[in-house]
């Protein structure tokens, strides 16, 4: 460690200019960070994806903001279960965001570090062929691989909790101790972070994510309504827009019950404030779909009437909750693994107890499906059930989910920590591919 | 609330077709899916209905078909990615190692099966630890008080603990190492911790901060008596320069009697699932999902 360490101070001075990707399965999100004092921008959000519509248009990465019809669009994604595995597309997406001339985000890798996030308990494989795009195409001067949930620890926690404090109290970064939890597209996991390191051997993962949830809510619309699998796309903002967890399941699951043979219940007629209707884009006047308070007025008129209408709508009931359900029940499909709450558990049960109160004090939610209506509350709710009686559950789900880890990783990237972890093309020159990827995985070790 | 479904099937509405029998199952935990003998089975069947252990192999083949189904990327293999001819890379000449990587067609899957031959023919495991289980041998009774604590300890007790051994970033004449894999996995010969460790209490300094507002269970000795001892320096030590587990070991598992038995659900409508098929031993709530899983049935395993 020493050895590297001196080395690097030796050598020449790190590049002015990161490059901050966190490149995940839906979405790349990509900004860069140079002045230690300066605010950071946004990132801009880029499709991980190229697709192709039913013209058999292609559109590469921010192309597909000028796609306006995503009926039975085909997507090709070079993530996969949230590893970078279709290099050939990765490159192509990375090049016309970041390498082209005329890229929106022009970068010249000679004169940049990268800092990139990963899924944890990556297959080596995959990370070195990762460490030997970045270096022998591109040819960063400086890059650094890392987890992405454990630079969250980087951001101001404490003030995504609104902890009360004096406002003269220097503000930790990187956190003292924070339980991450990452909804991604691929996966959630859990990651207990010390002073921004990971404790590994307490990273637990649950097999599903945003892309295996909006898959469902296809199945079940397929099953009950009309055939949906070529509208992925469409599914996936109906998610976005309508799902919710239940914060007592079997309460909404009898409210939204038609009832026995003929029967119609008062709650099924009504809605009880939980039906819904969608309206279906028509890929002619309205490219988005549209979700309304549902009609039990038109619903019947429709019936009667039973003519084409002018716009197709489903009446989501059950289907609201019982999707993000998965996440708390992954029993209800028939998946082995624990719900959300108990893989909280067993990450806890791999550490000293010594350390629970403050991780369980100390929880912050991020990813896409984090941003369910009521997860955190619910989340809670189970965790009391499971933790001693004086233990603190707090959690706290900052307003930029998507962004959450991308911010962390832009405050890593001006932090001195990135210098002890960051390797030059130099070093990977001389050492070798091995070597890197033992020093991303050792990570900042102790102090 | 009781009326509908499993009665209602019992009494009026059962249609005795040949090969078809409802069986109400509204208890949470049916005996009836251990597996009886093959020949139990045959009888079963010839009574009119399938035995248990085909039904549940039907079963168990369909929530196989369909997990994998929900877990697929929708589509989009087969979208060619278009290359930009011309422009500032034209003209670039990949190294052999990139050149092999953007050749490949490999899907994550080959990746993982790659990964775990090479284990196997390596014979590197890792398995997570279960700290618990040092807490329990370590401070005895004294944090053993609350009973939640000593359940902890036991649900974890099947699990083995980790090797002791740290990852070390490699000097760099060791770089010939030929594997990508060695780089977490492998287990030191000798140690290379500095001689002396830093006085206890440095990973994680002290709580200077003023203290939290008084409570009224502060002096309750209830509570004083719960309070556990904050890890020491050496245990936080192990524990940051802990290698990462392996994408096997990181799956959460259950264990298997912790958990309650999983819910049932109607196959038609998503409500509880009160009413077994004897066909297939899918699910219904009621009559009109009953009537409608039918012809679902009817049409793929026949009359
Ligand atoms: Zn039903
Ligand atoms: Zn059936």
């Amino acid at each position: 460690m020493a050895g590297g360490r001196k080395s690097r101070s030796a050598g020449p001075v790190p590049p002015s200019r990161t490059l901050v990707l966190d490149n995940g399965a839906d979405t790349i999100k990509a900004g860069f960070v140079s002045d230690q004092n300066q605010k950071t921008d946004e990132p801009r959000l880029i499709p991980n994806c190229i697709a192709r519509d039913r013209h058999r248009k292609i559109y590469v990465g921010s192309e597909l903001e000028k796609c306006k019809d995503f009926g039975e669009i085909a997507l090709r994604r070079p993530v996969e279960k949230g590893f970078i595995v279709n290099w050939e597309a990765q490159k192509e997406i990375w090049d016309r965001e970041f390498f082209d001339d005329k890229a929106p985000q022009h970068c010249d890798p000679s004169d940049t570090r990268l800092v990139l996030t990963e899924q944890s308990n990556a297959l080596p494989a995959l990370q070195t062929h990762c460490d030997q795009i970045v270096f022998e195409e591109y040819g960063f001067a400086s890059y650094c691989r890392a987890i992405g949930p454990p630079l969250n620890a980087y951001r101001d926690v404490q003030g995504i909790f609104s902890t009360p404090r004096d406002p003269n109290t220097p503000i930790d970064i990187p956190a003292e101790v924070v339980l991450v939890i990452d909804c991604g597209y691929s996966y959630t996991t859990v990651t207990p972070v010390l002073r921004g390191r990971p404790l590994h051997p307490a990273i637990r993962r649950l097999d599903i994510g945003g892309k295996f949830l909006t898959n469902y809510l296809t199945r079940l619309l397929s099953v009950r309504h009309f055939d949906m699998r070529g509208d992925t796309y469409t599914v996936n903002e109906m998610k976005e827009q309508a799902c919710y967890v239940s914060l007592d399941f079997p309460s909404d699951l009898d409210k939204t019950w038609k009832g026995t043979r003929g029967e119609r219940r008062q709650p099924y007629l009504s809605g009880a404030g939980i039906a819904k209707d969608y309206v279906l884009p028509d890929g002619i006047s309205r490219f988005k779909g549209v979700v309304r308070d549902y009609d039990p007025a038109a619903a019947s008129k429709a019936r009667r009437l039973a003519g084409p209408s002018n716009e197709d709508v489903l009446t989501l009931r059950n289907e609201r909750f019982v999707v993000p359900e998965l996440l708390f029940n992954p029993s209800d499909i028939g998946i082995h693994q624990p719900g959300l709450a108990d893989l909280v558990m067993q990450s806890l049960h791999a550490l000293p107890i010594g350390l629970w109160p403050g991780l369980l004090a100390n929880i912050i939610v991020v990813g896409g499906s984090a941003s369910f209506d009521n997860f955190i509350q619910r989340l809670q709710m189970e965790l009391l059930e499971r933790v001693p009686d004086d233990c603190i559950v707090r959690i706290a789900r900052p307003a930029d989910v998507l962004t959450s880890t991308w911010q962390g990783a832009a405050e890593f990237a001006k932090h001195e920590h990135v210098e002890r972890v960051a390797v030059t093309k130099q070093e990977y020159e001389e050492y070798g591919a091995v070597w890197v990827a033992r020093r991303f995985a050792a990570g900042l070790g102790v102090d | 609330m009781n009326n509908f479904g499993v009665i209602e099937v019992a009494t009026s509405k059962t249609k005795h077709a040949p090969g078809w029998a409802y069986v109400p199952d509204s208890g949470p935990n049916p005996t009836a899916f251990a597996a009886p003998t093959s020949r139990k089975n045959r009888a079963a069947r010839n009574q009119g209905g399938l035995g248990q252990a085909d039904l549940t192999a039907r079963q168990d083949a369909k929530l196989r078909k369909e997990l994998e189904a929900l877990d697929k990327e929708p589509s989009g293999r087969d979208v060619p990615v278009p290359v930009k001819g011309g422009g500032a890379r034209a003209g670039n000449k990949h190294t052999p190692n990139v050149r092999k990587i953007l050749m490949s067609q490999k899907t994550f899957a080959n990746h993982l099966d790659d990964w775990i031959a090479l284990g196997s023919q390596e014979g590197h495991v890792s398995t997570p630890a279960a700290w618990t289980d040092r807490n329990a041998s370590k401070r005895g009774s004294t944090a053993q008080k609350g009973g939640s604590k000593a359940r902890t300890a036991s649900t974890s007790a099947n699990k083995t603990q980790a090797p002791k051994t740290k990852p070390k970033v490699e000097e760099p004449q060791d770089t010939e190492m030929p594997d990508a894999d060695v780089a977490v996995q492998e287990a030191q010969g000798e140690n290379t911790e500095p001689s002396s460790y830093p006085p206890d209490g440095t990973i994680l300094p002290a709580y200077k901060r003023p203290p939290p507002k008084s409570h009224p269970g502060d002096s309750d000795p209830l509570l004083v008596s719960r309070i556990v001892p904050f890890p020491t320096d050496e245990e936080l030590r192990e524990l940051l320069t802990a290698p990462p587990l392996s994408y096997l070991d990181a799956r959460a598992g259950l264990d298997g009697e912790t958990m309650p038995p999983p819910r049932k659900f109607c196959e038609v409508c998503g409500y509880w699932g009160r009413v077994k098929c004897g066909k297939c031993g899918g699910r219904v709530c009621a009559l009109d999902c009953l009537e409608t899983h039918r012809e679902e049935c009817v049409r793929r395993f026949g009359l």
